[in-house]
């Protein structure tokens, strides 16, 4: 969830800067880039879920403290 | 010509799907997959050595796609330093994907090999590409295969846990890149790597561009293992198969580096001075933490693992030093640890295989049982240990007289500490394999199968070959560096 809101942010950043960097008309570059990026962070989220699940049945609990049994 | 670039994405983007597809059909037949596989990799490699003895010729290649030009539109191009790169990720694939044909279990095979094609072609794109739209999307596809690969024995917790830390880590890090772009986007209006660094030069001072250079040194540097975002690396490398391992820390960090070169020398070349010491000091951290930490490691995966982690030191010493012989040495450096280490790896990945475990102390001894693979794995172990007439050595002495002669002596000084401590736990390991006596374990194993001597085989003579005869990749090298370098 915290990685989702980064990426918004990242892309609202890059919506700002494209409506500042060409006087008036907002360029559509980063338009492209921002709806590229939004479904590219789709899948990402979509497959740490997958490996989320997988962690719950493993471990039976999400707390990430739990998640150390490679710290040596 | 451009048409011959797009043909080598586009034979490994369709060959990706099409294998999962007609994986129930063929009922997961293993040979026919891999055989397929290898097949298609042996093309594109031989694609690639084409368009690399054309470059060579001194034609450059670009191919635009969309209807605009290119500082607005999107394009691909290659130049030497990205065929050859291209060349390197190619060839470590291939002798990875048939150092696996035999060990991937018969359910997974047609996920692992499409995932492995998708990953290839996603890092050769990120090579190929002229501006950071298509770097970015490239790189997007690369994290995301690479996490699956990490997280594909799904039925061991480590191999979850570690694809977890990573996920977390490197998404984070594309995040940090996207960031910079946008901040990139904002200063210039344009996200062509041309157009970028023409418009930069007359941004001088702008504290916009120092945070956008730290953020993709973030970025990046937690892909090439840079040490305070290292962590992720030795659980990845010990979770995943070995042959991913290979191809993870001969190909996928080599990505990260490649992009750093990139952003560094293309993008900032006109700061250098404003950006060499922090990478100086970087680079330092990465060589004393990848080393210290490899010098009491039980688990070979681990331990090779930390010594990627060093290596990296050593190539951002180059970088930092930034002079062409300097960058000359990294370049080289980059071809020398990607074969050796993925020899290293493969090897590691036979003793498992054999003996069921990658703890050194349990397969000591293990030459007697396994010669064949324990010569090889001496080699490695050898020129990680920068032994004369095998490849490391020429690199890093390359690195090191350049340090020198640029006038930044304490970091050759710094590294030859390093390289005595590189050497310490080689020559360790050799011990353990060559001198001790042999346990229970290691009497049991018996020699690993011809698929898998093979690829260890074609990379130890590689080494030996480039050790002894280093003259025309040191000249290669060279002529990158030149091409690289905006400043004479």
């Amino acid at each position: 969830m915290g990685l989702e809101i980064m990426m918004n942010a990242a892309n609202l950043n890059f919506i700002v800067f494209s409506s500042q960097a060409a006087e008036g008309a907002v360029h559509p570059l980063a338009h492209v880039f921002t709806i590229l990026s939004i479904s590219i962070g789709g899948c990402v989220i979509a497959l740490g879920l997958v490996i989320t699940i997988y962690a719950y049945r493993h471990y039976g609990t999400l707390d990430v403290r739990e998640l150390r049994r490679l710290r040596r | 010509m451009s048409m011959q670039l797009l043909s080598i994405l586009i034979v490994s983007v369709l060959a990706a799907p099409l294998i999962s597809l007609a994986g129930r059909r063929i009922r997961h037949e293993r040979i026919l997959v891999s055989v397929y596989v290898i097949s298609v990799l042996l093309c594109v490699l031989l694609l690639s050595i084409i368009h690399f003895l054309s470059i060579m010729r001194g034609e450059t290649v670009l191919a635009t796609y969309g209807d605009l030009p290119p500082p607005e539109g999107s394009s691909i191009k290659a130049d030497v330093l990205s065929i050859y790169m291209a060349l390197i990720y190619l060839g470590v694939c291939l002798l990875a994907s048939l150092f696996s044909a035999r060990i991937v279990a018969r359910s997974k095979v047609t996920a692992y090999f499409s995932i492995i094609l998708g990953m290839v072609t996603a890092m050769v794109g990120v090579v190929f590409s002229e501006d950071f739209f298509t770097l970015f999307v490239f790189w997007e596809a690369m994290c995301i295969c690479s996490y699956s690969l990490v997280s594909i024995n799904k039925e061991r917790e480590e191999s979850i846990e570690a694809s977890y830390k990573y996920l977390i880590m490197s998404s984070a890090g594309s995040i940090s890149i996207l960031f910079a772009l946008s901040f990139l986007y904002g200063l210039t209006g344009t996200l062509n790597f041309q157009s970028l660094s023409e418009s930069l030069s007359r941004a001088e001072g702008n504290p916009m561009v120092h945070l956008a250079i730290l953020m993709l040194l973030v970025g990046f540097g937690l892909q090439a293992g840079m040490v305070p975002f290292h962590t992720w690396l030795p659980d990845a490398l010990c979770a995943a198969p070995s042959a991913v391992s290979a191809i993870f820390s001969a190909c996928t960090e080599k990505t990260g580096l490649y992009c750093l070169l990139k952003v560094l020398f293309v993008i900032f070349g006109l700061h250098h001075e404003d950006w060499h010491v922090p990478i100086a000091v970087f680079a330092v951290l990465t060589m004393f933490v990848g080393n210290i930490s490899a010098l009491l490691q039980d688990d070979l995966k681990r331990l090779f693992a930390y010594s990627t982690i060093a290596n990296t030191g050593y190539i951002l010493v180059g970088i930092a030093v930034g002079t062409p012989r300097a960058l000359a040495g990294s370049l080289f450096h980059i071809l020398n640890h990607a074969v050796v280490v993925s020899l290293l790896f493969l090897c590691v990945g036979a003793f498992i295989r054999q003996a069921r475990t990658q703890s050194l102390r349990e397969i000591a001894g293990i030459r007697h049982t396994m010669p064949l693979t324990s010569i090889a794995f001496i080699i490695g172990a050898l020129s990680l240990a920068t032994f004369p007439a095998l490849n490391i050595f020429w690199s890093e002495i390359m690195i090191i007289t350049a340090s020198w002669e640029a006038g930044m002596a304490w970091l050759s000084f710094l590294m030859i500490i390093n390289l005595l401590f590189s050497a310490a736990y080689s020559l360790r390991i050799i011990q353990w394999i060559a001198v001790k006596r042999m346990t229970y374990i290691s009497r049991r194993a018996n020699e690993a199968p011809l698929s898998m001597i093979i690829p260890i085989f074609v990379l130890a003579f590689t080494a030996i070959f480039i050790g002894v005869y280093p003259a025309p990749f040191q000249r290669l090298a060279e002529i990158i560096a030149e091409a690289l370098l905006p400043f004479k």
